[in-house]
């Protein structure tokens, strides 16, 4: 299924996969570590993501309409690259089952009370199925359309926030000036850019896609920006010390803010929802592309829709195992974690091959 | 046939189905909607009195609904369990999500009031821009008042304080700001205080919390000064004269034009510094008479010294007789020492430190009057 995306749609690409589930705990995650100094955090984090995500995008476009499974089995031969697949496909698996899991459990604690999480999975994966059989083309022209509405929705709903928030608390602007705050390791905010390895299953055409270098560092160094805006926001409105408590720092966020000059939107946290819920659909259906696709290269002879049913289904299965909301979290964490091979360990290995075999030529 | 007709029994079938609702819904006639939540305690059990609302459908037009309020008492040794009490009691399921207000009565306040914001804060239906305010009279009894103001001793509440935080008399603290200053721990917070009155509900002062315990109260009448410091955007009036006058008092309309809130560290000792700079407008003079610029100047420097004075008398209060800082300066001297902040204990050293203040004040307009106007006819 080699289907070639334009330079903006595979941006909004990005956007999609990675701005999703993890914006509700991101608050409370950058501020545990960085404290007021959040930004900085998040600076360093966007910066090396940036480099990245050049880094994946460098080896599509070089190797020309191909994507990873077939420029890898170039570069370092069969067994490796399955070896490389196989960890991919485990890790997108991961994270897509395991947040549809997260977030119904989240949309059932928020909205949904009485609403079984089973029930709210299966919405998803129906819907999710119903995106993936339309192929890459149909889920990038989905991630276009969404991303504009998100992206607008999101800016409305953060400026809105700091608007209500408070400049104190926000300050000091750089914590509390000790070096070793700043020199933290940076995983907490790297993982919230898993998710810009999907350009290793986007075949890349170099006349289309000339400046495709531009757009995906442009959309991280946007989502950066949108990371930094959302907690500062957060941070301004609750406070450093209370922001700490909430997995979800965002919600609880929107919900201690009352705007009553928006009439009917003085309340954000139904138009947040709604807007969260399409990020969230956006990310489970790349990453759950990004499976499927992967998982068709091992088994060239399976077709794609059912392939792809098959895997909705296991993946359906394996959502209902964990039985606690803790256990659900630290998979979702671990796979975040494990998230950080096929960005930085893969991508820089087969990077460093590309660049021997070229000198050796 | 099918074919052709597909997308359009699609686009009639679906929304038909979607849109009359979930098949569990629950009818609003058939909820039990709570106004005004009052939390007491006694005799060792929590009390809550509540005022509900009852959606009647009038007969004829069952589409237009008749509101109607009953109060409830119940209690429980915990909060859980009072509120097995009340569900006990009410035909239909509790529903929080339109509560206008939360009332502390004296003891439940003075016992502190710290595990109810939490429930405030987690239970799914309560919003967390409640108001909550503490009373004089035990929560119960407040909340039995009949009053003809308003439907409800809710409403009764929640429009007094829009009215008079809007206006910059009073302060309308909100749940989720109560629960950053909880978190933060070192400061206090200050909460409305009302009461009964003539048959009615009457907004007398502010409450002082510390550690989320009631520790006292102060009058609506010497709660100026708090206002200058904490209140957004307040506007005040206040009456100066000028020595050679006392009989003719200036009436002067006051806005904060800016607030400013800087600390530092001196020889092991925090120091607040507040500046003011109040823009003021002359309403009316008692007796019509000339103003000369000096005059103005005077004018200027009484309003300056009367607030001021406003400002010292309750900061001094707040480290003598509260010992505690119920204005955050804490957060103010965290953002400018960082690495001091962490050293010291706050709370300790509050009623202790140096809290410098200066107010500056100018008069902006005379509200089109002359006062040198010449009489030469």
């Amino acid at each position: 299924m080699n289907q070639s995306i334009t330079n903006r749609q595979i941006a909004f690409m990005i956007f999609g996969v990675v701005v999703g589930f993890g914006i509700l705990g991101l608050p409370k995650g950058i501020a545990e570590e960085y404290g007021t100094a959040a930004w900085i955090g998040i600076l360093v984090g966007t910066i090396i993501a940036i480099i990245f995500t050049y880094i994946v995008t460098y080896l599509g476009y070089h190797n020309e309409g191909k994507t990873l499974y077939e420029y890898s089995e170039e570069l370092v031969g069969k067994t490796i690259t399955y070896i490389f697949l196989a960890f991919y496909i485990v890790y997108f698996f991961l994270f897509f089952t395991f947040v549809i899991r997260m977030a119904s459990d989240v949309i059932r604690l928020t909205i949904l009370i009485n609403t079984p999480t089973i029930a709210l999975c299966i919405i998803f994966y129906i819907v999710m199925y119903y995106a993936l059989i339309k192929g890459l083309r149909g889920i990038a022209r989905l991630c276009e359309f969404y991303g504009v509405i998100i992206i607008s929705g999101y800016l409305f709903i953060y400026f809105i926030l700091a608007s209500q928030g408070r400049i104190i608390n926000i300050r000091p602007f750089f914590g509390t000036g000790e070096i070793s705050q700043y020199l933290k390791l940076p995983i907490a905010t790297l993982v919230p850019y898993v998710g810009i390895e999907i350009v290793t299953f986007i075949p890349l055409k170099k006349d289309k896609n000339r400046k495709v270098f531009k757009y995906t560092t442009l959309m991280v160094a946007f989502i950066g920006l949108l990371y930094m805006i959302v907690v500062e926001a957060c941070i301004s409105v609750i406070g450093i010390d209370d922001i700490v408590h909430y997995k979800d720092a965002l919600i609880a966020t929107i919900r201690r803010v009352d705007v009553h000059w928006l009439e009917f939107f003085e309340r954000l946290d139904g138009l947040f929802l709604s807007l969260w819920i399409m990020s969230v659909f956006l990310t489970v259906t790349i990453l759950g592309y990004g499976t499927v696709i992967f998982t068709n290269k091992i088994f060239k002879k399976i077709n794609y829709n059912v392939l792809a049913l098959i895997i909705l289904i296991i993946s359906l299965i394996a959502s209902q195992l964990p039985k606690t909301f803790d256990q659900v979290q630290f998979l979702i964490d671990l796979s975040g974690y494990i998230g950080l091979g096929p960005i930085i360990i893969i991508p820089s290995i087969l990077l460093v091959v590309m660049k021997v075999k070229k000198n050796n030529q | 046939m099918i074919r052709r007709y597909s997308k359009i029994l699609i686009i009639l079938v679906i929304p038909s189905l979607i849109l009359t609702g979930c098949w569990d819904y629950q009818d609003i006639d058939k909820r039990s909607i709570i106004i005004t939540v009052g939390v007491d305690h006694i005799k060792g059990d929590v009390e809550f009195a509540t005022e509900v609302a009852r959606l009647v459908p009038s007969a004829g037009e069952a589409k237009i609904a008749k509101q109607d309020i009953y109060k409830d008492l119940s209690y429980g040794k915990t909060f859980e369990f009072a509120r097995v009490d009340y569900d006990s009691r009410r035909p239909f399921p509790t529903f929080l999500s339109a509560t206008r207000v939360v009332v502390f009565g004296p003891n439940y306040a003075k016992e502190g009031v710290e595990p109810y914001m939490n429930r405030i804060n987690k239970m799914y239906d309560y919003r967390k821009t409640l108001l909550t305010v503490v009373s004089r009279e035990p929560a119960s009894e407040l909340i039995q008042t009949k009053v003809k103001k308003s439907i409800s001793v809710g409403f009764l509440i929640e429009d007094m304080m829009t009215f008079l935080s809007e206006k910059g008399t009073a302060l309308y603290p909100k749940v989720g700001e109560i629960l950053s200053d909880i978190s933060l721990g070192d400061v206090g917070y200050i909460l409305p205080y009302i009461g009964k009155s003539q048959e009615s509900i009457k907004y007398l002062g502010l409450a002082i919390m510390k550690e989320s315990k009631l520790i006292g109260t102060v009058d609506v009448k010497n709660s100026e000064g708090i206002l200058y410091l904490l209140a957004e955007d307040p506007v005040f009036t206040e009456i100066v004269t000028l020595e050679n006058d006392k009989e003719n008092k200036y009436s002067f309309r006051i806005k904060i034009g800016d607030r400013k809130i800087k600390s530092e560290y001196k020889e092991g000792k925090p120091i607040i510094n507040v500046d003011l700079e109040l823009k003021n407008q002359l309403q009316y003079q008692y007796y019509v008479g000339p103003i000369n610029d000096e005059e103005k100047k005077i004018l200027e420097k009484k309003i300056s010294k009367v607030v001021k004075k406003y400002i010292t008398d309750i900061i001094k209060r707040s480290q003598e007789e509260f010992e505690c800082d119920i204005f955050s300066f804490a957060k103010y001297f965290r953002a400018d020492n960082p690495k001091v902040y962490k050293k010291i204990d706050w709370s300790k050293e509050y009623p202790e430190i140096k809290i410098n203040v200066n107010v500056k004040s100018k008069i902006i307009n005379m509200n089109l009057s002359d006062p040198s106007a010449k009489q030469n006819y």
